[in-house]
């Protein structure tokens, strides 16, 4: 019985890799398709409002500054936070 | 009370279970995967830590995971919320895991163990600090962590007091000293989040004067420590690679891989190394002055810069440290756990770590059952004594012995139990190792391991360090003794050995000693280059049939290559 799944194996590994590959290139334009919208339309206008409000997540400019050490976040010792994924 | 803490999904996966105060089991699952810093969801691991305890997932009360994926997630939309449109191919790699996995943890775990109890998400730095300082021996510390970057900090600075763990200062990204450190070993050539190590190594070589002034431009270092990247350098923060091209104009053309490494590559190294330096020990001693503890605890993958933490007691007002063998990512699966049974669950006894020894065993009879079943020859021995002896006069013969006993270690390094033992008086043992085993770069060095008694005669620090996270200059006139041990600066990243933490290991050394006159060992982590550390007898006996090791002792049983040649064709 063992011999005969062996053969099986052997004899449908490529097709099976061949049937992987093309599963991971169409999961792939897939992603593509989908996120272009996504990402040019939702990250886009979240990006315009925030240069418009001229708001900056990052700090990527420098300012002068003694240390730049920051406090805390709050958010993460608020009681009852450990049971939320935020 | 059983609590399973978790981490996943970026690198290092791993699963620690704790029973009430005590540490029942932790494993990272790359030792049952066989994939190096896998960081797929551990279930191999939990799977492992749930039959240690003889439960099944049912019986568990708590799970805790190790970071908080939504805070995460907002990291990552704020980066291309700003690096907008250029993040476009990041946003593309990186979403589609945040929708089959990281987002849907919670699922995740459900689903796949079964569990319908509670589920607590501890924040990144905290688990890190957690996972310090609730298994260190202090009732009040100052704790550190550095690494990469958690949900949004990189750095953070805090204190722990009867259980209680607050975090006072913090750095966000994309301003991390961990991301720094990894975008370096890129440019030279090695793989971030594994070839920083390399890095540290290189660096002993290198002039760090050179290119100092060159790092000092891209990143500002104030005086308590906190620092600020000049992002113009780096596209971390919406590429899928490290460095940009400012960088480039800086240090010059980046090394590949396989290219040859120059006094050029050495020197930034050691550039770095002083950068990082730097960092820690300023925000070291600011933390002292805003917590006045004299104790320290330390995590996050910075933690792992053996270097940098031989210097901490010399450098700073701290008077102990305390660093686990698991800092980095792995180890915050035990911070997790640790956190919610004396943090959120507010019990007082602590679990004190004192060893690393918490992963699988197998039994002796389970040995010899896998030995007999795949026809290998061995020697069984009824004495240990005899066992050590013959052990230790094949090291001292310059033999490459394989020692794989009790429990494998939770951390990166080999402390005894799946170590790779070789003689380090022979000055050609270093190359012999390389060409025969590890087929390692020329430039990393083997660590010695010493019994705690004889440390002073052979090192400069003074304190034990078990764990092997901390180098430290060997005397001079010792250095001939131990050629094999030595870096190109004369440091060894030790281990020491006491012999109630290892007795077998420790009367291996102590045999040695009686041949060679040096209470020391070289210890190397018992795998080849790529692969994680060897977990069952399967993958120990692979592993010394496939390089050149030349004995392999388990447990009591002694198998010799050179009689099983039969098996090298199977």
């Amino acid at each position: 019985m063992q011999n005969v799944i062996s053969i099986f194996k052997k004899l449908f590994f490529f097709p099976h890799q061949l049937i992987k590959q093309f599963g991971f290139f169409m999961q792939s334009v897939v992603n593509f398709i989908i996120l272009i919208p996504v990402y040019f339309i939702g990250i886009g206008i979240m990006s315009l409002v925030s240069k418009i409000m001229k708001k900056s997540y990052l700090n990527l400019s420098k300012k002068k500054k003694k240390s730049y050490w920051l406090k805390r976040d709050k958010r993460l010792d608020a009681k009852g936070t450990e049971y939320r994924m935020f | 009370m059983y609590i399973l803490g978790l981490s996943c999904f970026y690198h290092d996966a791993a699963a620690c279970l704790i029973k009430n105060n005590k540490i029942i089991a932790a494993a990272e699952e790359e030792r049952f995967t066989r994939k190096k810093h896998d960081t797929s969801f551990p279930i191999n691991a939990i799977e492992y830590c749930l039959k240690e305890a003889n439960i099944t997932s049912k019986e568990l009360n708590y799970i805790a995971f190790y970071e908080k994926p939504l805070l995460k997630l907002e990291r990552l939309m704020s980066q291309h919320s700003e690096m907008f449109p250029k993040s476009y191919w990041s946003f593309y790699k990186a979403i589609p895991s945040w929708l089959t996995e990281k987002l849907r943890i919670q699922y995740l775990i459900r689903r796949k163990l079964k569990y319908k109890s509670e589920i607590f998400f501890i924040d990144h730095h905290k688990s890190h600090a957690a996972s310090s300082y609730l298994v260190s021996p202090f009732k009040q510390a100052a704790i550190f962590t550095c690494d990469g970057v958690g949900e949004w900090n990189t750095t953070t600075l805090g204190y722990g007091k009867n259980n209680k763990i607050k975090i006072k200062k913090e750095l966000h990204f994309p301003h991390s000293i961990g991301l720094l450190y990894s975008t370096v070993t890129t440019f030279l050539g090695f793989r971030a989040n594994g070839g920083e190590g390399k890095v540290m190594g290189l660096a002993a070589y290198g002039n760090s004067n050179k290119y100092y002034k060159k790092f000092r431009k891209i990143i500002d270092i104030k005086e308590d420590g906190s620092y600020f990247l000049d992002m113009a350098y780096f596209v971390y923060h919406y590429k899928l690679k490290m460095f940009g091209d400012k960088f480039v104009q800086l240090f010059g053309q980046p090394r590949k891989h396989d290219e040859k490494l120059t006094k050029k590559h050495q020197d930034i190294a050691a550039a770095l190394q002083k950068i990082t330096e730097e960092v820690i020990l300023k925000s070291l001693n600011y933390l002292y002055s805003i917590t006045k503890s004299k104790n320290l605890c330390y995590a996050g993958g910075v933690a792992l810069n053996s270097v940098i933490n031989g210097k901490i007691l010399q450098d700073t007002p701290f008077k102990r440290i305390f660093i686990q063998p698991a800092a980095s990512d792995a180890g915050s699966a035990m911070g997790a756990a640790l956190y919610a049974y004396n943090s959120i669950l507010k019990n007082k006894k602590r679990f004190l770590l004192k060893n690393a020894y918490l992963g699988p065993s197998f039994s002796k009879k389970e040995i010899k059952t896998f030995l007999n079943k795949k026809n290998v020859n061995y020697t069984e021995f009824e004495d240990d004594k005899e066992l050590l002896k013959k052990t230790a006069q094949l090291i001292n013969k310059n033999k490459i012995i394989a020692w794989f006993q009790g429990r494998m270690e939770f951390g990166p390094r080999a402390l005894g139990n799946r170590s790779i033992l070789a003689n380090p008086c022979n000055q050609k043992m270093k190359d012999i190792l390389n060409l025969k085993v590890k087929h390692r770069e020329p430039f990393r060095p083997f660590a010695p391991v010493i019994t705690y008694e004889n440390m002073k005669e052979y090192f400069e620090g003074n304190y034990e360090v078990p764990y092997m996270l901390h180098v430290f200059k060997i005397k001079r006139d010792k250095i001939k003794k131990i050629p094999a041990a030595a870096h190109v600066d004369g440091s060894g990243r030790l281990q020491t050995i006491k012999k109630h933490q290892n007795k077998r290991y420790y009367d291996l050394i102590k045999e040695f000693q009686k041949l060679s006159g040096v209470p020391i060992l070289l210890n190397t982590s018992f795998n080849v280059r790529g692969e994680p550390i060897v977990c069952n007898p399967e993958d120990a006996l692979n592993c010394m049939i496939n390089t050149g090791i030349d004995y392999l002792v388990f447990e009591n049983i002694l198998v010799e290559k050179n009689k099983n040649l039969h098996l090298i064709s199977k």
